[in-house]
């Protein structure tokens, strides 16, 4: 009956009882809350010209980035002559070659990534779904069964409690719920909505913090302020009253409703940060006039994803938020900039036509090239999205102790393969892990039996769970097991090579 | 049941603020997606997270704000500086009744007393009342509808209260708070009986936002709501853009006129002969007009726009997909998804040479696809005759090469009461729309669309059934008749103990 009821399979370490919320019933009085605060001076000033640089003890940050239709891999994985430290990223038509591409993002950052082949995602479900399965390790139908890794840091283990927002969901194009179109889920796999209009991610972060050195603006700043916490207060106390009137399933309810509030509180809490840092331009709507997929959005989405990555970026280095995903998309519009068909799903991913290199090991002929590039362009695309974040964070001083994590949800996107996945590490990551480097799993099915199912006693494969899991460790989670599969073999240990 | 708190829906909340308010404003359509369950949005799964909460204050203090200029008659005061707490105690009595759609109790008062005070405080009286309805309109007494009884437990069972009931009637049926008529009949009792609510559901019915209400249910039901989000490779289909709109105006007149012109069950739409559509989209079908036509090659709603275009790939037309939705909405039927059965799902490559039809015959013919595939694709592949944006078609055309004839003609034999062979899917809707498996299907999606316990619904379900299985044979499909049956049952008003 209810849907915290710990799930039969393997599930994440700690004991799910203690991810909830306790609350202090205890209501701040409205009038002190109202007469306080009125001459503190807000923590930005627009004026100064000065950025949060990066300390040694920079707390570390977690990104997760989706990026759509799969990979060509000829144009993607390790070469012949390549090395795991010793790599070549500037071949003809790379599609990694962004992160070595200092005339376009300043400077190199192949000393800033690892790519690993051979990362499995455990979806159990059609290659579309498997978004889903990409920070949860979880097997989806209908929605993945637990939360997802940015959840767990930022909420379980209340890494994200200091920050103005705890954890940010940001999309491009589409804010669906569906599991092919979510990265972030909280309890019981319950999807979390994303923000797609770069000015809601404006405000998100940075909506209030600028009000200048007018006493009067400042004065009403402050009042709002209390007004706020007015409400959050008011509406805290009737949740707590409802709350003893209904069973176990509804008082779940109504702790996320009071989790929420407490989210919705930072807003209206002054920062005590000493951090100086700039606040970027709010984005101009008329760069965008649509937002949404399918309804005009796709022009615009070039320039939609440039404004999300900066003010993430922004938002990372000014220690607003130190969790988030970003759900990338691609450019389905007629005279896109890659000039790639209107339907790049119809008409890239799925005419892709890989040869044994990028068809998990399907006997089949030498594929066709003319099809690889295509994909390879898409795939180039995205991971310039993501190199322009590194540049920006790295701008900010903030690239050191970031950890990105980029997936697609498909390996081969004509087979919808959830085998090979593309996968990258990038950032400084903390110095938790060695970066410039190229890894490689082994072989997840014997070559007798090369479409071995994951439930099967051949299956050698390196599920994503195990990268869930040394992400997790690297901030100081101490778990040995992310998401849910029927086998704990699955869940359970790191990334073998990986530290 | 159990006794439960349901969140409204975006739309529920649309609703409830422009009654509340007066205004036209929907802030709800900006929010996050309502969460779906069984393709329902009226369900117990909605919540409150981080990024709806903050929506919900900015709406909340934007609606407070735009309403300053109607306080005086909202919250009228003769005398701001003598009585002005007097005044505030009046507005909250009425304006937190009919937002909480229950009296107030003393807790209720002194809260949003203490509310208006801290508005108030250094301010103004209006700027008290403001910060009540800002307040309010993020209360959970406003954005939940409770289902929890007076807390009188009998037998592990308690009984909603009349103002419960007519909340839970309200919204199933009209998907907006209780008007005045039906406030009235829960104060005198009349809600307490089975006929009472039967004549309020029945008057409800009728009403615009029955209306409304219905189209989302039959909507929701096909997943047809989604032709608003649908896309089409403009390329292949240039014309789709421009009717998409247009397509889900069909629905809504379509279902509106069945309700008004016909007894309203699910043969009636599955299997009219006639649509209702404007001169653009009669175009696109080959229908000369606009308005009411005769559509004989256009049997009811699974061989119109929305359907079709919902159900089809972007350059292509998607026989698997309108399959499996006939399957799962349409006659109940689980089939598993390949992935649960471990076949690795390999799409049909592009080949000029072929028909869509003949690429995904492919499925028949491996055994690992064949045993569901059996079931899927006769049921998809007879819909053929119609492109993926719904266009009538004899042949099927490629870029590059020559057009091909397709072909529609099916045999359905898979121990269905509507096996046969059928020359086009206007045959098989009609028999379709006639089936009473198919009946009984529709019966449990509307349950399930108002009975809002989503995917913990099955037991609740057979309970439904039974007392469905006793209704007359001509109330058995009717959209209206499974909804009073629902609403005169126990499963209405009575839940579960906490």
């Amino acid at each position: 009956m209810t849907s915290r009821s710990p799930s039969r399979l393997s599930s994440l370490a700690r004991p799910v009882s203690t991810m909830l919320p306790r609350y202090a019933l205890a209501r701040r009085s409205f009038l002190k809350s109202l007469g306080s605060g009125l001459v503190a001076l807000p923590f930005v000033d627009m004026l100064a010209d000065s950025v949060a640089r990066a300390a040694d003890d920079q707390p570390l940050k977690f990104i997760g980035i989706y990026h759509p239709h799969g990979v060509a891999a000829e144009h993607w994985v390790m070469r012949d002559t390549d090395t795991e430290t010793a790599f070549d990223l500037s071949f003809e038509n790379c599609s990694l070659a962004p992160f070595d591409d200092a005339a376009t993002y300043g400077k190199s950052y192949k000393d800033k990534i690892i790519a690993i082949e051979g990362i499995e995602l455990l979806s159990s479900a059609n290659g579309h779904e498997t978004a889903a399965t990409i920070l949860t390790g979880s097997r989806v139908s209908g929605k993945p069964s637990n939360l997802s890794l940015d959840q767990y840091l930022a909420v379980t283990l209340g890494l994200g409690a200091d920050t103005r927002v705890a954890s940010a969901a940001l999309a491009i194009g589409t804010d669906g719920a569906e599991p092919g179109a979510t990265l972030s889920y909280g309890e019981g796999g319950a999807p979390l909505p994303k923000i797609i209009d770069p000015v809601k991610a404006f405000d998100l972060f940075f909506a209030g913090f600028v009000v200048g050195n007018d006493p009067e603006a400042i004065a009403a700043a402050a009042r709002q302020r209390a007004l706020g916490n007015s409400v959050i207060d008011f509406v805290n106390g009737d949740i707590n009253r409802l709350r003893g009137k209904v069973g176990p399933r509804e008082q779940q309810k109504l702790d996320q409703h009071l989790t929420s509030l407490r989210e919705l509180e930072k807003q209206f809490t002054e920062m005590t940060s000493s951090a100086a840092c700039t606040v970027p331009t709010k984005p101009n709507p008329a760069q965008f006039p649509s937002i949404k997929a399918y309804n005009g959005g796709e022009p615009y989405y070039d320039v939609i994803t440039d404004l999300m990555v900066d003010i993430l970026a922004q938002a990372m280095a000014c220690d607003i938020t130190r969790f988030s995903t970003l759900y990338l998309a691609d450019l389905s519009y007629a005279g896109n900039p890659l000039g790639l068909p209107a339907d790049n799903h119809g008409g890239v991913a799925h005419p892709y036509s890989a040869s044994p290199i990028g068809n998990d090991g399907h006997p089949g002929g030498p594929g066709d090239p003319a099809t690889w590039l295509p994909l390879a362009q898409i795939n180039r695309y995205n991971y310039g999205k993501i190199a322009r974040l590194m540049q920006r964070l790295d701008e900010f001083g903030a690239l050191e102790s970031t950890l990105i994590y980029a997936s697609s949800d498909m390996g081969n996107p004509a087979l919808h393969s959830t085998r090979n996945v593309p996968t990258l590490l990038a950032g400084g990551a903390g110095g938790k892990f060695q970066m410039g480097r190229r890894l490689k799993m082994p072989a997840d099915c014997p070559d007798t039996d090369i479409w071995c199912s994951f439930d099967s006693p051949n299956f050698n494969g390196a599920p994503n769970n195990k990268l869930l899991v040394s992400i997790a460790q690297a901030f100081g989670a101490e778990i040995d097991t992310f998401g849910t599969q029927p086998n704990p073999a699955d869940t359970t240990g790191t990334l073998a090579g990986l530290v | 049941m159990p006794a439960r708190i349901r969140r409204l829906t975006n739309a529920e909340y649309d609703a409830s603020v422009q009654q509340l308010l007066g205004t036209t404003a929907a802030p709800g359509a900006d929010f996050p997606p309502d969460t779906r369950q069984h393709g329902y949005t009226v369900n117990e799964a909605q919540r409150v997270d981080p990024v709806l909460a903050r929506a919900l204050d900015a709406s909340a203090s934007a609606l407070a704000t735009a309403a300053r200029p109607s306080f005086g008659a909202l919250a009228p005061c003769a005398d701001t500086s003598a009585g002005a707490t007097a005044c505030a105690q009046s507005f909250i009595d009425s304006f937190g009744q009919r937002a909480y759609r229950r009296p107030l109790d003393d807790d209720d008062r002194a809260s949003l007393l203490a509310l208006y005070e801290a508005g108030a405080e250094g301010a103004t009286y209006e700027d008290g009342i403001e910060l009540v309805i800002r307040g309010v309109l993020q209360s959970p007494g406003f954005l939940y509808l409770t289902e929890i009884g007076d807390g009188t437990v009998t037998d592990d069972v308690v009984t909603l209260t009349d103002h419960e009931v007519a909340a839970e009637l309200s919204y199933d049926i009209t998907g907006r708070p209780p008007d005045d008529e039906l406030l009235a009949r829960a104060a005198d009792g009349t809600l307490d009986t089975p006929e009472g609510r039967e004549a309020e559901v029945r008057r409800l019915f009728e009403t615009e936002a029955g209306r409304a209400r219905s189209v989302q249910i039959v909507r929701e039901w096909l997943g047809i709501d989604r032709i608003v989000a649908t896309a089409k490779d403009s390329e292949v289909y240039e014309r789709f853009a421009d009717v998409r709109d247009d397509m889900a105006q069909e629905t809504n007149d379509f279902v509106r006129e069945v309700l008004s012109t016909t007894p309203g069950t699910v043969s009636d739409f599955l299997g009219a002969d006639w649509t209702v559509v404007s001169s653009e989209l009669a175009a696109v079908y080959d229908l000369q007009g606009s308005g009411r036509l005769d559509a004989p090659q256009r049997v009811g709603l699974l061989n119109q726009g929305a359907f079709l275009s919902v159900y089809g790939h972007a350059h292509e037309t998607a026989p698997v997909l309108r399959g499996v939705a006939i399957l799962r909405r349409v006659m109940c039927s689980d089939i598993e998804l390949p992935t649960n059965l471990d076949v690795q799902i390999v799409p049909p490559i592009p080949d000029p040479t072929k028909t869509t039809r003949e690429r995904f015959s492919i499925h028949a013919l491996d055994p690992g696809c064949a045993n569901c595939h059996n079931a899927i694709d006769p049921l998809g592949f007879s819909f053929e005759q119609f492109d993926s944006m719904g266009a009538y078609r004899t042949m099927e055309d490629f870029k590059d090469s020559p057009s091909l004839p397709v072909d529609s003609t099916t045999v359905i034999d898979r121990g269905t009461d509507f096996d046969g062979s059928y020359a086009s899917s206007s045959e098989l809707a009609a028999a379709i729309a006639q089936s009473s498996a198919v009946r009984e299907c529709f019966a449990r999606q509307v349950f399930r669309s108002a009975a809002a316990e989503g995917q913990n619904s099955e037991g609740y379900e057979e309970s439904f059934h039974a007392l469905w299985d006793t209704l007359p044979e001509d109330q058995k499909g009717a959209l209206l008749d499974i909804l009073v049956a629902y609403a005169k049952s126990g499963l209405f008003t009575l839940r579960g103990a906490p």
